[in-house]
């Protein structure tokens, strides 16, 4: 495996190992300031400001360390930001986007999506040349990583990290090599053994998903401790299960990415609520917070049924929007009202 | 609203009003199953099986037209649905789940057999999954990966060449879902499915899209427009919705023939067209005066729809051997075709063209954000092929976002620049 080129991966569900296999670096593409000049000319104002970066800097040419990106069908968006950038490179900048592919993962729970999924999974590993035996490596430093991510979120489990320092710890998962981010965490996991959540109530932070740790500070600012949050990004980016190890190693994969990872496409809802619900019925949380803007255009469909959910087991909980940062006394309020159990 | 001109508007109004009371008539009389899907759904499919169904989009237009979306929108939000979800394909499912859903068009809609969506958006789902759980009835979802084998003059391809253009894996993959679709129609109705019928509807869907192209033609042929787009579209829509029915072919002759005879007869839609406009999007259904509004002012006449259009050069399909395969090539890109870039842009552009367009107004849908996608690749290529864009930011359904008068006031503005150029 040479090492050298970078693949940016637009989310979760880009199988890393293949691109790894591959001697590929990946790199979740992230959010950042700034003007949008190209996403303002040719996206409307409904794409999440993630994916308009993604796609400006991709215009721009300010991202040519990239070799290639890679994105799934894992939203409507990411499907959009694709098309948009096979039209820039074909009409205004040829040869000024990198290389882009696509990668067909549905997510609909079905024999026939498991059969398209795990064909477009085949198709993807030749696409990639990516070996078998370079596979199995891949698929062991990237479970080591996940398992380091459980550590972490033991440790906050525990009591003794900050869910925003939780979250930070994570991204590394998706930016760094995974070994490295592996050594790194288990290197600053050591230190932490004091208490910091003593009597704090436990929030669990449910809805849109979060750029960055920001409405963490807000509630660990108003007294509360973020136990977890139902993001890829966060309590969800290991999932249940590693990579198995004990079969083929392309099927491993994906049914590693079709049934155990994040996205607002899984369907039949049962799957799609299982970790929350989950959470909740274990006990540890006080309370749930859940963010939802207006330019949301998925999570308001699932809150009434949610909140019911809390309600029948008397789970207090908190709705806030994009003001939440401006007006953070509901927040404040909230967090307040809650006693640890 | 404008005065009808052509007899079959008439005649497809109230076919399609005949249509839903018999439906209703057989639900509640004879038990009979029926289904609520998603316009992008494979209606073919039903109407083998003698299940009708009701379109959505449909639905909620009807539904706006009558001027209840306000009404069932509030009730929405009322329930904890926040303001900013989309609305197009949730209106319906409002008017049959809250509030007083007596007040609903026509009797409102019966409890169904059967719910079908396509996934495009990431919302839908939701939608019907809250639908289907409210009458406790049966849920298809058809998922839909995405394009990536995208030429872009794709209509040139679509007729003979489908099995290439859209891609042997996507067609052989929806072929499988219908087959479930399948599976659970003939549970539902009872019947067996026919493959030999459906190709017979395929073949007869594609006679009533030559008769719509022929009717497209002549509107593009002639001096001035012999049929108002609205008229289009009540015509086209009310067959599109049962398409390969007796009926619907003949109501699509019948619309041919009534608009190549005021064509070669010099009638026009109106006499004082100066300026010939396109619509881009979905309509305006709550406010369908707009569209003549500029008339007596500017000259300026609505010709140009996707509706019409979009019969010929999305529907038609050459080579039935595998009528299952045809009608999947049929159904997995309805959605890059008329919204995203590159295929909507190039064939909007295409169809400015030959429709000798002046200028276009293009819809950018406000209170249905997740479709308002590809606009502006619309807007940006109409522009750069020399016909000036007005865009119009308004919701398809929800008029409490509708500022008419200054949409008017606006849009002659814009029309009294492009009549002086
Ligand atoms: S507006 Fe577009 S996406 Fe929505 S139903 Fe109509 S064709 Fe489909
Ligand atoms: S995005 Fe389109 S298909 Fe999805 S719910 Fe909205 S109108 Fe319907």
């Amino acid at each position: 495996m040479s090492k050298n080129r970078i693949a940016g991966i637009t989310s979760n569900t880009v199988p890393w190992e293949i691109l790894r296999a591959a001697g590929y670096a990946p790199v979740l593409l992230e959010d950042e300031a700034g003007p949008t000049p190209h996403a303002d000319r040719w996206m409307e104002d409904v794409v999440d400001h993630r994916f308009r970066v993604i796609f400006d800097r991709l215009c721009a040419g300010a991202w040519n360390h990239l070799d290639r990106v890679v994105i799934p069908r894992t939203s409507e968006q990411e499907h959009k930001l694709y098309l948009y950038l096979r039209e820039i490179a074909r009409t205004q900048h040829p040869g000024g986007v990198p290389e882009l592919y696509f990668y067909n993962l549905l997510h609909t729970r079905t024999p026939e999506s498991y059969d398209y999924g795990l064909e477009r999974t085949r198709q993807m590993v030749r696409d990639f040349d990516s070996s078998e035996d370079d596979l199995r490596d891949a698929i062991a430093e990237s479970n080591r990583a996940r398992s380091c991510v459980r550590d972490i979120l033991r440790k906050r489990s525990e009591g003794r990290l900050e869910g925003s320092a939780a979250i930070e710890m994570i991204r590394g998962f998706y930016s760094e090599e995974r070994s490295v981010f592996a050594d790194r965490a288990l290197d600053r996991l050591k230190g932490m053994q004091e208490q910091v959540a003593a009597h704090r109530p436990h929030i669990l932070i449910k809805g849109v998903p979060l750029a960055d740790a920001s409405l963490h500070h807000l509630v660990e600012e108003a007294g509360g401790y973020v136990v977890a949050e139902d993001d890829w990004r966060g309590s969800r980016a290991a999932g249940d299960t590693d990579v198995c190890v004990n079969k083929d190693p392309l099927t491993a994969i994906f049914e590693k990415y079709f049934y155990d990872e994040v996205s607002p496409r899984v369907h039949p809802s049962e799957h799609r609520d299982a970790w929350f619900q989950r959470e909740i019925e274990r006990g540890h949380v006080d309370g749930v917070l859940f963010y939802i803007p207006l330019e949301d255009d998925v999570q308001g469909w699932d809150y009434p049924e949610q909140l019911a959910y809390l309600k029948a087991r008397s789970m207090p909980s908190v709705l806030v929007r994009e003001d939440v940062r401006e007006n953070g006394g509901p927040l404040a309020d909230f967090v307040r009202s809650l006693h640890r159990k | 609203m404008a005065q009808k001109q052509l007899t079959s508007t008439i005649a497809a109004s109230e076919g399609q009003k005949a249509w839903f009371a018999s439906l209703r008539e057989r639900v509640f009389e004879t038990r009979a199953p029926y289904a609520i899907g998603q316009a992008d759904m494979p209606f073919e499919v039903f109407q083998a099986m003698d299940v009708p169904m009701v379109s959505n989009q449909w639905w909620a237009a009807v539904v706006s037209a009558k001027r209840l979306a306000p009404y069932y929108l509030d009730k929405l939000n009322e329930a904890g649905f926040h303001k900013g979800l989309c609305r197009y394909c949730s209106l319906s499912m409002a008017s049959t789940v809250l509030g007083d859903t007596s007040q609903a068009p026509w009797g409102g809609l019966p409890k169904p057999a059967l719910l079908a969506a396509r996934l495009t958006c990431d919302c839908v789902q939701r939608v019907f999954e809250t639908w289907a759980a409210h009458f406790g009835a049966e849920l298809i979802l058809l998922d839909a990966p995405a394009a990536t084998h995208l030429p872009p003059r794709w209509w040139e391809q679509s007729r003979h060449h489908w099995r290439e253009l859209f891609e042997d894996h996507r067609l052989q993959f929806m072929v499988r879902q219908f087959e479930r679709l399948i599976a659970s129609l003939e549970r539902i109705s009872g019947r067996t499915f026919d493959p030999d019928r459906l190709r017979t509807l395929m073949e007869q869907v594609n006679h009533q899209e030559e008769y719509f192209e022929e009717a497209k033609l002549a509107i593009c042929k002639a001096p001035k427009t012999p049929v108002r787009m609205q008229e289009q579209i009540t015509n086209v829509m009310a067959a599109q919705w049962q398409r390969g029915s007796d009926w619907a072919v003949s109501q699509a002759r019948a619309f041919r023939d009534e608009v190549v005879s005021r064509a070669e007869h010099g009638i026009a839609a109106c006499p004082n067209e100066r300026l010939r406009i396109m619509w881009v999007g979905a309509g305006l259904w709550y406010d369908l005066d707009f569209y003549t509004a500029f008339e007596e002012s500017h000259g300026a006449v609505f010709v140009w729809s996707m509706y019409l259009a979009f019969g010929p050069d999305g529907y038609i399909r050459y080579g039935l051997d595998d009528p299952l395969l045809a009608l999947a090539s049929r159904t997995v890109s309805m959605n890059e075709q008329l919204h995203n870039p590159p295929w909507a842009n190039e064939w909007i552009v295409e169809q400015a063209r030959s429709h000798r367009i002046d200028a276009a107004f293009v819809l950018t849908p406000l209170g249905t954000r997740p479709s308002a996608t590809g606009t502006r690749f619309v807007e940006i290529a109409l522009e750069a092929a020399g016909i000036p864009v007005f865009s119009v930011h308004a919701d398809m359904v929800d008029a409490r976002l509708w500022g008419g008068e200054t949409m008017r006031r606006d849009a002659s503005r814009f029309l009294d620049q492009v009549g002086r150029r």
